[in-house]
């Protein structure tokens, strides 16, 4: 089937996302009556020819007069009956979703300059409908219309439109994509910007701008910033392990212009779920933080991706009737996103001062192909991660000081801020802190004691036992192993209660941690042997000290 | 007793001299020594008048064995050496021109004399003539004319007798000093002849003719000197032979001479104080001498002269000028008591210094040229007092008590809105007389804005970055901050200049522009600078018609020593001291002329690691460093020097323990925690950390780089501490510091010594420890992360109480890591001539509030 271009004007329709459920695409033939199906046929002078005009119902038959015989009519009827009172996603089923093009509005807005005349505005749509028919070919079914109602024509106004306000002049319902552009002329130069509106995930994308010097270039330029504005829509067939296949819509239809290709290997999909109701219209979407999936390969509408992802078994393996999961291709539109860390719970706490290392690879295991880059979140919490040029995909690796937080893959440029949930650190920070105070007091009592075990010793040889009983009596005076020990303890339980009480888990696992490692070091650099030895090692002396002396005295 | 003949004496003197091979120096007219001969040539002269006496009974010689007596022409003058060392001897001359030497003989001096004066005093006989009382008469009589000499080296034998009648001289062993004294004059060996001379004064004062020679030498010394270009020293002698002798010959002309001499070289040193000085010492001693009278005269016409000049000038209009001419007739002539004046001196210096007050600081240090911000960690005295005359922030911290309390000379108000997190400013839009910094507008606050919330700017200050998220400009005199949260106190993020960024060309031959960045707000800018002072303007003059003048120009006086700026100053070079060493406080507060004025906060001298070197992020060597000092030691036997060592105190932290408030009530530092003491000296920890530390670094500490503040008193306490950590095993090498190794991200030094004043511990306390001008994050990550996080935590906190708790915490927590070393805080004193007003009480920096302040002038009256 072609697609067909036409130039229409918009209709208004009805807006149905948040407070209403949304229409599913299909009708549910339940609610369509004999009658319908039976204005849909159409009689030919010799043979009964069943072509429904609705061309989502499949392809024509006809069927010769002569034969027709009440037993095929009324299987017809039963067939059409069955048709029409078929399920949703058995018509899905049965439609391809891969030969489904897309319904395009190309909605453009030139703005006031005398330049832009009525016939070269005229004309520019028209060339833009022939490059879009020729890049796209049957993959989309485009209505390229002139924009009367974006204020001011430009990329101001672009930045302007919100969501409702988009919905309030486009009928939704009839389209799958939708592109706002705007044409203004500055001085020589003309400037194209563009939005792209979405059905698959109902939102308004950020605005992409190009320029051109060339009055007779601003129908490629159009079709440029469209190009790099289309997300194609994907869904998941199959899930098996970190490798999935997903569906392509229109993904039958080659586009004319292979530059148009929906997914090359390489390409960033990103996952979405969507919820649906009992009468499976969508409720919500919702999006799947730090996973993506990578095309592998293309080979007509499937496309087989590896999963990267800082979740575990983010798509899982068996698929709810309720949760519909769907993709989008994406690509990079800034030169950097502002990725702002916060704990979890406390949006409004930025965490300042937390090392954020970018790596350049694909897999977390990978090798990375350059040095990494690092920073450190600034006063709002946040560092600018800058788009890759060598592969889109970076592993973030967040640390405050050396304990890890977070490792996640993250594609930079295509939102323009992203903010990341990280678990509470304060508590470690809290534990850190004491333990490391207390190695410090542990450190000197340890240089202390070694001081006066050798001046002990030096004493005792020189038969000075006056003062090395001083000494020894020093020694037993510092602390042991069961004074730190009970500093440690009033260290640990506190920080594990507050941690069992927040339910942080990562502060529970820390905190065990640093007190095991602080435990252990007490144990070992306390350990009473050094001293028990010199008491030995003195009583002996002494003893010999004595003898000597006693002969001396025979003597 | 023996009576002998000169004849037996003499075989005695022989063989006395054949067992001790004793030999003479030169005789009296040949300088060269020569060995004299001992021996007397055989065949005596049986002539010899001496031998015709009566001979003893059993020494007399017989005729084979009588040799002669040396004669006075052979006989050589003892040396210096043997005068001075060995035993001394007479020379008995006899009528025969031979000499016997002898002991010292009795009376001395005027030996003869003495003993003639005694016989012509003997009286007559008186009484019945018996031959028994004849006989004893006579005997007396006789006794009277003998002289007892004792012979060197006759132990045994008693003394000698000899008849006067036979002595022709007797040269004393002082007779011979003089005239070895004599000799030593003749060869221009003064310092050998005054040795000798004082060897006499001191056993026989008053011994005839030593004065005169003392005269003598003392001259021809002078004369000396005074050709040796040693007039001063010259001088000095030639007052202390005036002082005894003021007839001298030659003397009135020599001191005419090396006075004048001198007051001509002071003079064409322009040092007319020294000048003056010569002038009235010859006065003092010779009225009348034409040297006084031409050089008085001469003075005095030179400060006329200038006095002259300095009106001229003042009619000009150029003040300084003016000033600067009055100056120099003072410095001339000044009034003295007693002494001629120059006319109308007092009213021209006053008239002229009222309307252009100039103050005159001594001070120990210069600014170094090329400090920036990257260097600024090691900012010295003089860079600051620099830095607060030539710019202005808009917000200055007035006073400290329990918090900072600021004042802007900028803003007429400044109201927060909105729960704070808007604040409107509004400028003052005109300025007072004595104010020196030109009105800013909103543009010029803005643009200031722009380089700080620019990161690409080198001005960049994050942490106002970090607060503020837009800043706009209302109208020519307001402007409207936003804040992203809001600040614990607005004032304290406001303490920068106001700058503007100007495009100049990049060198004199390259046209291409480079951006730079230009104080706008600045009170006093630089005028001049030498290798002894410094001289700033006021940026705007005041008006002409003004009531009263301030402080126009501040000259900074070069002295290199402390006490040298002391002396300075109670000359009356210079009118203040910005900074005095502790020893020298009594004194000064004890005179009148004075204000000596503690500043509101203390500073504090302490040690801290370089963020980027290896060695010293060793905890374990930070501590050894702290445990190895001997503190108290240093701090009292090295820094304070003064017997009252009340004016400085060990810390444990960077913050000061107390201050003055406004009111100049003592209160007690809100960032410092009193329950953290100062760690104690414990050498034998120090030691065994040492060691420990040195296991990470293959057994052997490296030795590490001391970097130090150049100040008088810190380098003298930075080499104590290097003694202190040798002593400890910690070798340290104290560096020169040059601007190159003064780079806070340099790793050519290890620790670096530090003196720091906190006016603002909450806000200062980042910058302090990252040695960086401004708070950045990533500056932070050299501490452990509970620290660091600490530290960023204060800088969110939104409420007074809770920042000094935290500071109090990380004060705990700064010292038990050793971050840093505290060693001692020190009270600081400003020295202001009572002439000076207008300073506040007490003052933050010497330099507050200069622009209202007034400097009467004010001449020295004392003599020099």
């Amino acid at each position: 089937m072609t697609g067909e271009c036409r130039m229409n004007l918009p209709i208004a329709s009805k807006t149905w996302e948040g407070e209403a459920p949304a229409e599913p695409r299909a009708q549910t033939p339940d609610r369509l009556s004999i009658s319908l199906s039976s204005q849909l046929l159409e009689r030919r002078s010799d043979m009964d020819v069943i072509e429904p005009t609705d061309p989502r119902l499949g392809g024509s038959f006809a069927v010769p007069r002569r034969a027709y015989c009440s037993f095929m009519k009324r299987c017809l009827v039963v067939f059409t009956f069955a048709a029409f009172f078929a399920s949703p996603s058995a018509i899905k089923a049965n439609e391809s979703f891969e030969s489904q093009p897309y319904r395009v509005l190309v909605s453009v807005a030139f703005d006031n300059d005398t330049g832009l005349s009525r016939d070269y505005r005229r004309a520019t749509l028209q060339d833009l409908a022939d490059v879009i028919d020729r890049s796209y070919g049957s993959m989309w079914q485009a209505d390229i219309v002139e924009n009367d109602w974006l204020f001011p024509e430009s990329n101001v106004g672009l930045q302007r439109v919100t969501l409702d306000h988009f919905k309030s002049q486009v009928d939704t319902a009839k389209f799958d994509k939708a592109f706002l552009v705007t044409v203004e002329m500055t001085g020589s130069r003309l400037n194209v910007s563009g939005r792209q509106w979405g059905a698959a995930t109902r939102t308004i994308g950020p605005v992409v701008s190009a320029a051109t010097f060339d009055r007779r270039d601003v129908a490629a330029t159009t079709a440029d910033v469209i190009r790099q504005l289309f997300q194609p829509v994907l869904t998941v067939e199959r899930v098996q392990g970190n490798k999935v296949t997903l569906r392509m819509q229109a993904g039958r239809h080659s586009p004319a212009d292979p530059n148009a290709a929906q997914v090359r290997p390489g390409d960033v999909i990103q996952p979405f779920f969507r919820y649906l109701d009992e009468k499976l219209a969508v409720r919500t979407i919702q999006s799947l933080p730090w996973t993506y999936l990578i095309a592998d390969s293309v080979d007509g509408g499937r496309v087989k991706c590896s999963l990267v992802s800082g979740l575990r078994s983010p798509l899982g393996s068996s698929r709810r009737r309720s949760v519909d999961v769907i993709a989008l291709r994406v690509r990079p539109h800034f030169d950097s996103t502002r990725l702002k860390l916060v704990p979890q719970g406390i949006p409004s706490k930025p965490l300042i001062g937390y090392s954020v290392e970018a790596v350049t690879k694909r897999n977390a295991n990978d090798k990375p192909k350059r040095e990494p880059l690092k920073q450190v979140t600034d006063r709002r919490g946040a560092v600018d991660i800058p788009t890759a040029t060598d592969g889109p995909l970076r592993w973030l690796y967040i640390r405050s000081g050396e304990s890890l937080l977070s490792r996640v893959p993250f594609v930079p440029g295509i939102a323009e801020a992203e903010i990341i949930q990280l678990p509470d650190d304060s508590i470690r920070l809290s534990v850190e802190g004491d333990t490391d105070l207390l190695m410090i007091r542990l450190v000197d009592t340890v240089a202390r004691r070694a001081v006066l075990i050798a001046r002990a010793r030096i004493l005792a040889r020189e038969g000075d036992w006056k003062h090395v009983d001083e000494q020894v009596a020093k020694i037993d005076k510092l602390p042991v192993i069961k004074n730190f020990e009970s500093e440690l303890t009033l260290i640990r339980v506190p920080a594990l209660e507050a941690a069992v009480r927040d339910k942080n888990r990562f502060a529970e696992a820390n905190v065990n941690h640093i007190c095991t490692r602080v435990s252990g070091l007490i144990k070992r650099y306390l350990d009473q042997a050094p001293v028990r030895t010199l008491k030995t090692d003195i009583a002996e002396l002494r003893k010999l000290d004595a003898e000597d002396k006693r002969l001396l005295k025979e003597k | 007793m023996k009576r002998f003949s000169p004849a037996s004496l003499a075989c005695t003197m022989l063989a006395l001299m054949l067992c001790l091979g004793f030999s003479f120096a030169q005789s009296d007219d040949d300088p060269k020594q020569a060995p004299a001969d001992a021996a007397p040539s055989p065949g005596a002269d049986d002539d010899d008048p001496a031998k015709k006496d009566e001979s003893t009974e059993n020494t007399e010689p017989t005729e084979d064995e009588e040799e002669k007596l040396p004669k006075l022409a052979d006989m050589q003058l003892p040396t210096a050496e043997q005068l001075l060392r060995d035993p001394h001897r007479d020379w008995i001359i006899l009528k025969t021109e031979e000499v016997i030497v002898t002991e010292p003989v009795y009376p001395r001096p005027g030996t003869l004399e003495t003993m003639q004066a005694k016989i012509d005093a003997y009286p007559s006989f008186k009484g019945i003539r018996t031959p028994e009382a004849l006989a004893k008469y006579r005997d007396i009589f006789d006794e009277l004319h003998q002289l007892y000499v004792v012979l060197p080296g006759d132990d045994d034998s008693p003394e000698y007798t000899l008849h006067i009648k036979y002595i022709a001289e007797i040269r004393h062993h002082e007779d011979l000093m003089l005239r070895r004294i004599d000799v030593f004059i003749d060869e221009g060996k003064y310092r050998d002849a005054f040795e000798m001379l004082f060897v006499l004064e001191r056993s026989h004062p008053g011994w005839p003719g030593y004065v005169k020679r003392r005269d003598r030498l003392l001259f021809l010394e002078a004369g000396k000197k005074f050709d040796d270009g040693k007039a001063e020293i010259a001088l000095v002698t030639l007052e202390e032979l005036h002082a005894t002798n003021p007839r001298f010959q030659g003397l009135k002309n020599k001191l005419g001479d090396v006075t004048g001499r001198l007051i001509t070289d002071a003079v064409a040193d322009g040092n007319y104080r020294r000048a003056r000085h010569f002038l009235l010492r010859l006065k003092s001693r010779e009225d009348a001498h034409s040297v006084v009278s031409d050089w008085t005269n001469k003075l005095l016409g030179d400060s006329t002269a200038a006095l002259a000049r300095s009106q001229e000038s003042f009619a000009a209009g150029k003040l300084a000028a003016a000033v600067d001419a009055a100056e120099m007739a003072a410095r001339i002539w000044p009034n003295m008591p007693d002494q001629p004046t120059t006319r109308n001196l007092t009213p021209i210096y006053n008239r002229v210094n009222n309307r252009y007050p100039r103050l005159r600081v001594g001070v120990v240090q210069q600014p170094r040229d090329t400090t920036t911000e990257q260097t600024r960690f090691l900012a010295t005295a003089a860079n600051n007092r620099r830095r607060f005359l030539t710019q202005t922030d808009m917000f200055e911290v007035e006073h400290s008590d329990d918090s900072p309390h600021f004042r802007s000379r900028f803003f007429e108000q400044w109201e927060p809105t909105d729960l704070g997190r808007r604040v409107r400013f509004t400028l003052r839009q005109n300025r007072s007389a004595w104010e020196s910094q030109p009105v800013v507008t909103a543009n010029s606050i803005m643009s200031s804005f722009a380089a700080r919330l620019d990161p690409a700017n080198a001005l960049h200050d994050e942490r106002l970055a970090g607060f503020v998220s837009s800043v706009a400009v209302i109208s020519p005199f307001e402007f409207e901050l936003q804040f992203h949260r809001v600040p614990p106190r607005i004032e304290s993020l406001l303490t920068f200049p106001v700058t503007r960024e100007v495009f100049r060309p990049r060198a004199a031959d390259d046209n291409r522009l480079q951006q730079s960045t230009q104080l706008s707000s600045r009170r006093f800018e630089l005028a001049t600078r030498s290798d002894d002072r410094v001289v700033y303007h006021r940026l705007i003059s005041e008006p002409s018609d003004s009531y009263e003048f301030h402080v126009a120009e501040v000259v900074e006086q070069l002295y290199p020593t402390y006490e040298k700026a002391v002396q300075g100053l109670l000359r009356g070079e210079v009118s203040m001291l910005p900074r005095v060493h502790n020893r020298d406080v009594p004194q000064l507060q004890d005179d009148e002329r004075f204000d000596v004025i503690e500043t509101a906060l203390p500073v504090t001298h302490l040690i801290q690691f370089n963020p980027h070197s290896r060695v010293t992020r060793n905890r374990e060597l930070r501590r050894a460093l702290i445990f190895a000092l001997n503190r108290r030691k240093i701090l009292q036997e090295t820094v304070l020097d003064d017997p009252d060592r009340a004016r400085g105190r060990l810390v444990s932290g960077p913050f000061p323990t107390r201050g003055l408030s406004g009111n100049n009530r003592r209160v007690r530092g809100y960032a410092y925690n009193t329950k953290v003491t100062p760690r104690r000296y414990d050498p034998s920890l120090a030691a065994a950390l040492s060691l420990a530390a040195g296991k990470h670094f293959g057994g052997k500490l490296p030795e590490l780089r001391l970097l130090c503040v150049e100040d008088p008193v810190a380098l003298q306490a930075a080499r104590q501490l290097v003694k202190h950590w040798g002593a400890a095993g910690i070798r340290v090498n104290l560096l020169t510091a040059d601007d190159e190794t003064n780079k806070a991200e340099s790793t050519d030094w290890d620790i670096v010594y530090r003196i720091v004043r906190m006016t603002e511990p909450a806000v200062q306390l980042w910058p302090l420890l990252t040695l960086e001008p401004s708070a950045r994050v990533e500056s932070l990550a050299f501490l452990p992360d509970w620290l660091r996080q600490e530290l960023i935590e204060l800088d969110r906190l939104g409420d007074w109480k809770s920042a000094v708790a935290k500071l109090n915490d990380l004060h705990a927590h700064l010292a038990a890591e050793a971050v840093l070393i505290p060693l001692w805080e020190l009270d600081d004193f400003v020295v202001y001539r009572n002439t000076i007003r207008g300073y506040p009480t007490p003052p933050l920096h010497p330099y507050q509030h200069i622009e209202r302040w007034t400097v009467k002038p004010w001449l020295p009256n004392d003599s020099p």
